[in-house]
């Protein structure tokens, strides 16, 4: 068990619920992530239209609430799917983590799509980590889940 | 009697005159003695010919003769003109002449090299058409009777290549130039670039080789990086319960709760 994860120091801690840090760090690669979508999902409309149309090429020009309200959407669906499907999105699964119901059972796409609009609307949320007895967020104690270390 | 004896000799000589008429006799008898002074004349002659021949000293005589004063009395272009030359050659027996030539003898005689200090090379060389000559040589006559296999036996192609200064001829070559004349694009076109590819790595095995070093590296960097966040979220959570005065045991007290944490 030790060798197996080797990382922990402590064999035992594998399943315990994961603090603010590798949490936050984790919410931050997945910021990345989709906002790279966002991105690529620009580009290749931007190609799309250049196909129809000719060139040259040009990204669509967005307003900022559409940019916002796309990007939030892009978000909720990203931490969705992840959730629901592996119970991990890129970032949860680069740090090792895996969110699942606070019984240990994978949690489902409505309770997936909840944490998840509460998530991209209420980040913060994430700083009640600390001061939970049990390493929860807002999220968590409102969507009845938990994040715990089970590096793939 | 006698005068009629004598009598008749001198009538048959009157008979004859009477006959064949003074004239005549007169010239029988001139041929006569002219024949007869003649022969005389021609035994004295020989007799006295042959007396003065035994006579003269011609060893006495050739001394005598001027040779040069004759020489130059001799008119050389008047000779030659009245020679037929032509009628010469044709007598002259090429063959006999030929064969009677000792040509080992003039060999010997012979200073080649006083004829080759002579010879004008430059001018036999300017005089003579290259081009013509050259028109003439059957190459591939010439390239069928050489044995390609022995005079590349013959060749020493260590000592050549010792012989060749490399370093002098790269110097001489412009790279600049060969690449700029170089259709790169043909080259590209004419090379399997996706089955090369596919070949080295094949051989090389990339895909091993990315699993076994940086895939490790990989995995163990973020191993390490996921132990020190797991070390960071304990501590805050440690200083998060001396802020708020709370026990924090060894050990968690329920599986799935981090240490010190209620489930």
């Amino acid at each position: 068990m030790t060798q197996a994860y080797g990382w922990y120091g402590r064999a035992d801690l594998r399943g315990d619920t994961a603090g603010i840090v590798s949490r936050g760090l984790a919410a931050v690669v997945d910021f990345l992530v989709a906002t790279g979508l966002g991105l690529a999902l620009e580009l290749a409309a931007g190609c799309a239209r250049m196909a129809f149309t000719g060139p040259p090429f040009k990204m669509p020009d967005l307003p900022g609430w559409a940019t916002v309200l796309g990007g939030w959407v892009i978000a909720v669906l990203y931490l969705t799917a992840g959730w629901a499907m592996v119970g991990r999105t890129v970032g949860t699964g680069l740090m090792g983590l895996r969110v699942a119901r606070r019984t240990g059972r994978p949690v489902k796409i409505p309770r997936a799509l909840l944490r998840a609009v509460l998530c991209v609307t209420f980040p913060w949320g994430l700083l009640w980590v600390p001061f939970s007895r049990r390493d929860a967020s807002l999220q968590d104690l409102l969507t009845s889940t938990a994040v715990r270390y089970d590096p793939p | 009697m006698m005068r009629r004896a004598a009598a008749p000799g001198l009538l048959d000589g009157m008979i004859a005159l009477r006959v064949l008429g003074p004239v005549h006799t007169v010239a029988s008898l001139g041929r006569l003695a002219l024949g007869t002074a003649a022969g005389v004349a021609d035994a004295l002659l020989r007799t006295a010919t042959n007396a003065v021949a035994d006579r003269i000293d011609l060893d006495g005589l050739v001394a005598r003769v001027d040779l040069d004063r004759a020489v130059e009395r001799v008119d050389i272009d008047r000779i030659v003109d009245r020679v037929d030359v032509g009628r010469v050659v044709d007598r002259v027996d090429v063959d006999e002449i030929v064969d009677r030539v000792d040509i080992d003898r003039i060999m010997d005689r012979l200073d080649l090299d006083a004829i080759a200090d002579r010879l004008d090379v430059d001018r036999i060389a300017d005089r003579v058409d290259v081009g013509r000559v050259a028109g003439r040589v059957d190459v591939n006559t010439i390239a069928d009777g050489v044995d390609v296999a022995r005079v590349a036996d013959r060749i020493d192609v260590n000592r050549v290549a010792d012989r060749v200064d490399l370093a002098r001829i790269t110097d001489r070559v412009d790279v600049d130039r060969i690449v700029s004349r170089a259709d790169i694009d043909a080259v590209i076109a004419r090379i399997d670039l996706a089955g090369l590819a596919k070949e080295v790595l094949e051989e090389i095995d990339l895909g091993r080789i990315v699993r076994d070093t940086g895939g490790g590296m990989a995995g163990e960097t973020v191993d390490a990086f996921r132990a020190r966040s797991m070390r960071a979220d304990r501590r805050i959570d440690r200083v998060a319960d001396r802020l708020l005065h709370r026990v924090a045991p060894a050990s968690g007290d329920e599986p799935g709760t981090a240490p010190g944490r209620v489930p």
